[in-house]
């Protein structure tokens, strides 16, 4: 993996005219550079290969019980495009993500005001900030699983019960379920975004802001006229993030209420998810999970270029 | 002029208002903000606080109604999570969890990956700062892209695959598919930091006839040490909280910590005390890790971030 | 030979016993191991493989929990290794043995599973009939005696392959090493302050949970989350009980019959009025736990949580249970579904004669004792276990005396099977759960499930289960 030019003469060095020939520096470069590209591509790309692997089984109806029953092509697809239950978890998800990065945004953004006031202890609650973010998702979903109980056992019911107000199910209850679980992705990710939106707060240079107090703006005026559009790539970065992790939650659902109840909460990776294993079919979850894996990748290259066109602005 | 953080509002001119002088209502303000503050840490830190509770809880106490927040603690759970020594009152006693070789495991599995994943990552992140290859952001794009990916597409061809050659239950097999989590994070955050460095540093160097290599480790790399520190933490944690991997890619001779915590739940009944003290086990690591890096996550975070 | 294995079990509890209380099993055994050993090599050619390799999964379970720490004993009988095994919680343990299963790895040589799963495995050809090893002596040792297992548990892990019917008759699966029934685990307290007994009927039942609720306790805690067994338990045995059927002999799915509304509407209206607010969201363990700090009067489930009920370390209801089957039509006897644990073997087992060995020493006498009195694996599966006088000790004290009477009524003819076999059995119950879950949130009963069987009569066509 050593990448050994040779040593570069001066002339070359600076370029001069040579520039742009076979031989010239730059072109050298660009050839080393994708060399050094390799390494690190390599476990990626073969990835990428068992993933498309993956993508053609699901174009023929295997099942675990029963194995590989032939080729199939799209049916698969056209299956879910006719299913109920693929609609109502594709409009669940969207449910889910809007609520979710709507609510992880808003809230990150006062965070971030507030983590920027010349607070006493600011240090430590910037230290503290960053902990949910440490807790294996697994893990997370147990333990919240459980703070969620019914009855005055229950964490959250508990301190309800204490104050006399009716103690609720929460993610046992359908109308309540979906936001339960919103809750749990907040609790694990708004730090994440508050430290994103912490960055650009601080890299805003100071005198803009001083400036526009000379003018007599008020705080209100300061942060809607010049922080919030300086903030924009970043909560195009966060949002970029977020959606995509939002859109493909798995683990604290499954972990929690596995879609129920009833189907309140099965999301589209749920859904994939146990049409897949408990009921044996794996190229119908398979489908499940590339029709997913293409509504990210649709969101995904919309908030990537959208990065690259505000960062050229 | 108060301000010493940038984005504050406190250095107004003194504009007319009744009431309050501007000092009284700046301490009003952080008053409310302290207040609001700990509302929220309290609430984000609360699950942490019931697990810590629960850890130190004996059975009877663990699942009573109403909840118990005064109860006589004991430290049977860690004696039996930690050194496997079980205290005749448990009839879990025979309950045998080996936390300290799943904790073994994660460390050989969450290290060899970050390793590994820091040497191939680097390499590349500092080729896509340097060299302007035209295709740069296709390579940019390709590892992002690794996020959108369910697992599930590819995991059971995996697990066959990994069955033929061999990888299956083994700690290389392990590191190996870790990698597509750890280098993408990598590259994407180092490059930032490659970009920052003006690149006429680089040029003294060519002039002085170093290699790109040694360009790479002599001068980008002390340069961005920050970030090294924050990305390997980073990319640490996430190969540490990772379960699908470990659970469908390994068996019993790699079971990972994150695995183990959760085969506290059995049959019969589930051994809350024992879990969330081995959950408390799982998180102590990441977090003194993330402590020791704390001033520079946040700039590893967000100058990927913001430079991307 | 009964006798003398008797006289060496009681030994060797002395032994145990003077040494004094919670001693590290393997300890114990030293004394007598050898002879031990030695006497069973006596009668049966138990190093007949030696040098062959048995990999195992097994679920998280006291049976297991008993079971490893003899494990050495068995390599040392027979010269056969054991790695040390994959023991998973059950969610996570039937993930990954469908995995290895479905996709032929071949990794385990023997596991631990249950009549629903394997129906799945054993039309799939995963695993292993193990009659043959049975009726060869020269495989089986003669203390093994498979008659001393209840036949009826026997016959619950043995299936012909027909759809939908022909449990009991056909090759042998499984070996079962614990089974469950269901009750009505109730507080004898609390319903005998009410003035209540508890239920025969559905309505009673219903009745009985709301009378009972008041103040900070509920009348009804049952399981609610989808997929977790909540039609499984104590619903399908009502609904059995009022005589209705899974699925009828032309496997047409009649969950939506006039008693299954019936029951199902009775059923979750009362867990809507007496029972736990999240209820779709509580699991088994939820319901045991609640149960037993109180808060509940009752939780229709599994039997064998009465070794947590009636522990006073653990359970705040110790001694104030109450056992009784579970509602049933007047006319009718009572039914209760049940499940057993069982040992079954890979059919890409490496070395199938060493398996057996291994699925036959972990399911003799010996070792089911040791798992149920010091293991309490409940409920035995062993006739001489459930009669030892340990066994009859403890579980005589059990519920103020009602488990035995209950659970060996259900053991004795009342229990069995509550679902139809056939290999989408995950299907079908996790979308008559989902039903319930609607029924519960306010939907009406027949229109529920009569999407849920049209749901499911579609899948068992697609399927290829009915053509």
């Amino acid at each position: 993996m050593a990448i050994l030019a040779p040593p570069i003469r001066r002339e070359r060095a600076i370029g001069g005219k040579n520039k742009g020939t076979p031989d010239s520096l730059e072109t050298r470069d660009i050839r080393a550079g994708r060399l050094m590209m390799i390494p690190a591509m390599v476990i990626p790309v073969l990835l990428a290969i068992v993933f498309f692997f993956g993508f053609y089984l699901t174009l023929r109806n295997r099942r675990l019980n029963r194995g590989d029953l032939g080729f199939v092509g799209l049916d698969n697809y056209w299956k879910l495009l006719h299913d109920d239950k693929f609609w109502h978890s594709l409009s669940l998800t969207l449910k889910f993500t809007v609520t979710d990065v709507a609510l992880e945004l808003t809230l990150a953004t006062l965070m971030a005001l507030a983590l920027t006031q010349p607070l006493r202890g600011i240090r430590i609650y910037r230290a503290l900030l960053i902990i949910p973010l440490m807790t294996p998702p697994v893990v997370g979903a147990l333990v919240w699983k459980v703070l969620y109980r019914s009855g005055n056992g229950g964490f959250f019911n508990f301190f309800l019960w204490k104050a006399g107000l009716p103690m609720q199910g929460f993610i046992g209850d359908p109308d309540q379920a979906i936001f339960s679980l919103v809750a749990i992705d907040v609790w694990l990710y708004l730090p994440f975004v508050a430290i994103i939106l912490l960055a650009g707060l601080q890299t805003l240079p100071q005198e803009q802001i001083d400036a526009a107090h000379v003018d007599g703006a008020n705080g209100w005026q300061v942060f809607w006229q010049i922080q919030l559009p300086y903030m924009v790539p970043f909560y195009i970065v966060a949002l970029f993030f977020r959606v995509i992790d939002s859109l493909n939650v798995f683990d604290t659902i499954y972990g929690t209420t596995k879609g129920g109840p009833g189907d309140a909460t099965r999301v589209l990776a749920v859904n994939g998810y146990e049409t897949a294993f408990p009921f044996f079919n794996l190229s119908g979850g398979g489908a499940t999970f590339v029709s997913l894996w293409l509504l990210c990748t649709v969101a995904g290259s919309l908030l990537f270029f959208w990065v690259k066109r505000s960062q050229t602005a | 002029m108060q301000a010493t953080v940038a984005g504050t509002g406190s250095s107004a001119t003194p504009l007319a208002r009744p009431g309050m002088s501007r000092k009284q209502r700046e301490r009003r303000n952080h008053a409310l903000l302290h207040i609001g503050l700990i509302i929220y840490f309290t609430a984000s830190l609360m699950p942490f606080f019931w697990t810590f509770l629960t850890s130190l809880k004996r059975s009877r106490d663990v699942a009573a109604a109403p909840l118990k927040i005064f109860f006589e603690p004991t430290l049977d759970n860690y004696r039996a999570v930690l050194f496997n020594q079980y205290s005749a009152d448990s009839a879990l006693a025979r309950v045998r969890v080996d936390i300290p070789g799943s904790f073994m495991n994660s460390l050989i599995v969450a290290g060899g990956a970050t390793i590994l994943a820091m040497i191939l990552g680097n390499i590349a992140a500092f080729a896509l700062a340097r060299y302007k290859m035209r295709e740069r952001e296709i390579y940019a794009f390709f590892f992002l892209a690794f996020r959108f990916a369910p697992v599930f597409v590819f995991i059971i061809p995996m697990f066959l695959i990994y069955q033929q050659i061999g990888l299956y239950n083994t700690h290389l097999g392990l590191i190996l598919i870790s990698q597509v989590i750890a280098i993408p994070l990598i590259v994407w955050v180092m490059r930032s930091f490659y970009e920052s460095i003006p690149p006429e540093l680089f040029d003294s160097a060519a002039l002085d006839g170093a290699t790109r290599m040694q360009m790479l480790r002599q001068i980008a790399l002390p340069l961005a040490a920050p970030g090294l520190a924050a990305t390997a933490v980073l990319a640490f944690i996430a190969c540490w909280n990772n379960f699908v991997f470990p659970f469908l890619l390994g068996a019993k001779q790699t079971q990972t910590i994150t695995l183990a915590t959760i085969t506290f739940i059995g049959y019969e009944e589930v051994a809350w005390g024992m879990m969330t003290a081995a959950a408390i086990v799982t998180i102590v690591p990441e977090l003194i890790l993330a402590m020791l890096v704390q001033k520079h996550i946040v700039r590893g975070l967000t100058y990927g971030a913001v430079k991307e | 030979m009964n006798r003398q294995l008797h006289q060496r079990t009681n030994r060797r509890r002395f032994v145990q016993g003077a040494a004094g209380g919670a001693a590290m099993l393997g300890a114990s055994w030293l004394p007598t191991r050898t002879d031990r050993i030695r006497a069973m090599q006596d009668t049966f050619d138990w190093k007949q493989f030696e040098g062959g390799q048995v990999r195992l999964i097994l679920n998280k379970h006291p049976y297991t929990e008993s079971l490893l720490p003899l494990v050495p004993e068995f390599e040392e009988l027979t010269g056969i290794s054991v790695p040390e095994p994959l023991i998973l919680p059950e969610a996570e343990f039937f993930q990954k043995l469908l995995l290895d299963l479905s996709t032929g790895a071949g990794e385990f040589d023997a596991f631990m599973t249950g009549p629903y799963e394997h129906w799945s495995y054993d039309s799939a050809g995963w695993t292993e009939p193990l009659e043959p090893f049975l009726e060869d002596p020269n495989m089986t040792s003669p203390e093994y005696d498979a008659a001393d297992i209840f036949e009826g548990l026997m016959a619950a892990n043995r299936w012909d392959l027909t759809l939908g019917g022909g449990v009991g008759q056909g090759s042998q699966w499984a070996i079962p090493v614990m089974v469950e029934t269901y009750v009505q685990s109730f507080r004898k307290d609390l319903y005998d302050e009410a003035g209540i007994e508890p239920a025969v009927t559905i309505e009673e039942w219903r009745a009985n949970n709301a009378k009972v609720t008041s103040g900070d306790i509920k009348g009804i805690i049952v399981r609610g989350e989808k997929g977790g067994g909540m039609t499984g338990t104590g619903f399908i045995s009502s609904f059995r009980g009022y005589g209705g059927v899974v699925l009828d002999e032309e496997l047409v799915c009649q969950i939506n019959s006039p008693e299954g509304v019936h029951v199902a509407g009775e059923y979750c209206a009362s867990v809507k009025e007496s029972g736990p607010e999240g209820w779709a969201n509580v699991t088994w363990y939820e319901g045991q736990e609640s149960f037993a700090n109180g808060s509940y009067a009752q939780y229709m489930d599994c039997d064998f949580f009465n070794a947590l009920y009636d522990d006073p370390d653990k359970s705040q209801v110790a001694g104030k249970v109450g056992f009784a089957h579970c509602p049933h039509a007047e006319d009718r006897d009572p039914f209760s579904s049940m499940w057993t644990w069982a040992l079954a073997m890979s059919s890409k087992a490496q070395d199938k004669n060493a398996a057996w060995y291994f699925l036959q020493w972990a399911t003799m006498k010996e070792q089911m004792q040791i798992a149920t009195v010091e293991g309490r694996n409940y409920n035995p599966t062993r006739a001489s276990v459930f009669d030892s006088p340990e066994v009859q000790a403890t579980m005589g004290e059990w519920a103020n005396g009602t488990y035995l009477p209950v659970v060996l009524a259900n053991l004795g003819g009342y229990a069995s099977l509550g679902w139809s076999p056939q290999p989408e059995q995950r299907f079908l119950s996790t979308r008559w759960d989902q039903a319930l879950q609607e029924i519960w949130a306010g939907d009406d009963a027949q229109t529920a499930l009569d999407s849920a069987k049209a749901d499911i009569d579609a899948h068992l066509e697609e399927t290829g289960v009915r053509s």
